[in-house]
């Protein structure tokens, strides 16, 4: 299989995501979620433990920016680490 | 008294009797053992009960605390949910091999001292090591071979380590020991193996995707919370752990975002959860430590529960390859449900057992100040969404149709997971059943509302990310290979080293050989000459070459003599 970065699992599918609920409707649902959670926000008293959880939405850009984040650093390591499946049969 | 039977014990000696058991009766007999253990577990009373003197020691098998209380019931309720998980199986290996392994982690739980914890110890090393074994594949042979040489190395070190504690200070009793002697360090790598620290870790991701469907089960609950039980009780409150802890939450991430196996993947999101628990004692305070326990009580439950789900799909489509799955929905909802569950508990979803727990250190943390583990932690938890909690069922059950349309998991199979899911969402909503249990009394109320949204956010914002990721197609593929880990060290380079040693000495070897025989072929050749018979030597007398030979030495005396008074 190639390393390519735009091959792409759902694209070619026929599968639940692709077909029966669109995936597109699934990044819309949680989309409106996240906006909602966002906008809860103003009407719940918060209290931080740590300083900057004071900041507004600061959870949800940590949760969003830290995830693509972390799987963009697995990409540069999986460069590194990545074996043929037979690498360790003699 | 008949209350005094160490709980483990029970299960090692019932152990010894299922053998000459069939059919039911064997089905009926092996759950009976660990609801028989617990019955007796809870009449226990706090304090040493079963105290013998051995190499002029006191030795207690059976010191009962609210530590290693809370420890003992998740191994009873583990094995329990093991025993029925397995129950289809007509060979009884896997049973004994559990029975005897999980006992011996209850025994190690409730010793009061080092030398009785080294027995068991080195018992869960080698009764496990069958449950790998049993898979009866060349790899899984290789693994367990592996596992048992870094087990036992981790046994040899607890025993060194004691000795010299011992030695030191004339006492064994297994209470904090702490980093200040050579024991206490060593006692503390001996830990650090079993709870996979980073750079010891990789036993873990290596043999347990190797070992039976059932297998990997019942491993996944014991070794490394017995020894998250023995760092809690040796060096709680160890600053080390603290960035020990951080470091093994954060590393087995990325590897769990491009690894294939499933039950790799798992096996990955294991060691980031024990990183979380290492983490709180470290802190050492009340709190993180109730919070440790409370986090090894359910992370075994749902770390379990997602190893049930994934040993499902083994057992009927014999393959745990995400390239190789996708779409078992259909055929297999109730398993997909329940391996949801275990996936909201392990991301730490509000109403799930992993709320709990995890907000527990969490907060311990924040109380304590520490800014930069709390940053890492947080970031730590925003990953679990994404290579545990989504990746899994998701390339599993949904993700594009393999075209695989097997059988729903075994009646007794769903039973266990069922138990288990049940357990997740009960702890979840009732918290106080689990605060009950842990070693200190509890001031700390994880559902307000501010911990709610916070965590609501952090989950859901990630959820989105995976979801943009994948459409974009930006996500890893996940394709057949071998993601290389530390044991590349041992499996590659040490080989490679230990091939190379191998080939210079034979070449050494041949070499010296080689030259050596010419030269003594000369010599004789010579002497064959000289002194055969043909050689001018043996044409005179003995005697005459006897002068000859005492010219030679006296000359080669005076040439000494000489040049010595230069």
């Amino acid at each position: 299989m190639s390393d390519n970065f735009t091959e792409d699992k759902i694209s070619n599918s026929t599968g639940w995501l692709a077909k029966k609920i669109n995936s597109s409707k699934i990044i819309w649902l949680l989309s409106l979620i996240c906006v909602f959670l966002f906008v809860a926000e103003f009407f719940v008293h918060r209290h931080a433990e740590m300083g900057v959880d004071e900041y507004i939405g600061f959870y949800g850009a940590y949760g969003l920016i830290g995830s693509i984040f972390l799987v963009f650093l697995s990409h540069q390591i999986r460069k590194l680490l990545k074996r043929p499946e037979d690498f360790y049969d003699d | 008294m008949m209350i005094d039977i160490p709980p483990g014990l029970i299960l090692i000696l019932g152990a010894l009797i299922v053998p000459f058991l069939k059919g039911y009766l064997r089905g009926v007999f092996l759950l009976a053992l660990p609801i028989l253990s617990s019955f007796i577990l809870y009449n226990l009373p706090d304090g040493s009960h079963f105290a013998i003197t051995a190499f002029g020691q006191h030795l207690e098998l059976l010191r009962v605390d609210p530590l290693s209380r809370i420890f003992g019931y998740v191994f009873l309720i583990a094995i329990f949910l093991g025993i029925i998980y397995s129950l289809h199986l007509r060979t009884i290996e896997e049973h004994l091999s559990g029975l005897i392994y999980s006992g011996a982690a209850i025994g190690a739980v409730f010793a009061g001292d080092l030398i009785s914890l080294f027995v068991y110890w080195e018992l869960t090393a080698i009764s496990s090591v069958f449950l790998i074994l049993a898979r009866r594949t060349p790899e899984a042979l290789a693994a367990s071979m592996r596992y048992l040489i870094i087990q036992v190395g981790s046994g040899v070190l607890l025993l060194a380590g004691l000795i010299i504690r011992w030695n030191e200070t004339g006492n064994i009793t297994f209470d904090h020991i702490g980093l200040e002697s050579v024991g206490g360090v060593l006692i503390f790598l001996a830990f650090g193996i079993k709870a996979a620290f980073p750079l010891l870790h990789n036993w873990l991701q290596d043999s347990y995707p190797q070992a039976t469907p059932t297998g990997t089960v019942i491993l996944s609950a014991f070794t490394t919370k017995l020894a998250i039980y023995a760092l809690a009780r040796g060096y709680a409150g160890t600053e080390e752990l603290i960035w020990i802890g951080t470091i093994m939450a954060i590393f087995p991430i990325f590897f769990a975002i491009i690894e294939n196996d499933l039950r790799r993947v798992l096996a990955y999101s294991l060691n980031n959860q024990l990183g979380f628990m290492v983490v709180g004692i470290g802190i050492g305070t009340e709190l993180a430590l109730n919070g440790t326990a409370a986090h090894a009580f359910s992370h075994i439950i749902y770390k379990a529960l997602l190893f049930m789900s994934m040993g499902a799909i083994l057992h009927r489509t014999g393959t745990v390859l995400a390239s190789e799955l996708g779409g078992l929905y259909k055929t297999m909802p109730f398993t997909s449900i329940f391996c949801i569950i275990g996936a909201a508990s392990i991301s730490a979803f509000p109403l799930f057992c992993g709320f709990i727990s995890k907000s527990m250190i969490l907060s311990a943390v924040a109380y304590e100040g520490h800014y930069w583990v709390w940053i890492l932690l947080l970031l730590a938890s925003a990953g679990v969404i994404h290579y545990s909690a989504i990746k899994v069922p998701y390339f599993a059950f949904f993700a594009n149709d393999s075209g695989k349309r097997p059988k729903e998991a075994p009646l007794n199979m769903l039973i266990a997971m069922a138990l288990a899911s049940i357990l997740c969402v009960g702890i979840g909503v009732w918290p106080s059943s689990l605060f009950y249990i842990l070693p200190f009394e509890v001031n700390y109320i994880p559902y307000t509302e501010s911990h709610i949204l916070s965590q609501l956010q952090l989950l859901f914002f990630s959820a989105l990310s995976f979801a943009v990721l994948i459409k974009l197609g930006f996500y890893p593929v996940q394709s057949k290979s071998t993601i290389i880990d530390t044991d590349w060290i041992y499996r590659r380079l040490a080989k490679a080293v230990v091939v190379l040693i191998t080939n210079v000495a034979l070449t050494l070897h041949s070499n010296l050989f080689e030259v050596t025989i010419l030269r003594a072929r000369r010599l004789v050749d010579q002497l064959y000459k000289h002194h055969g018979p043909q050689g001018i030597l043996a044409r005179t007398w003995p005697t005459g070459s006897m002068v000859l030979w005492v010219a030679i030495f006296l000359g080669i005396y005076l040439l000494l003599y000489f040049i010595k008074n230069i």
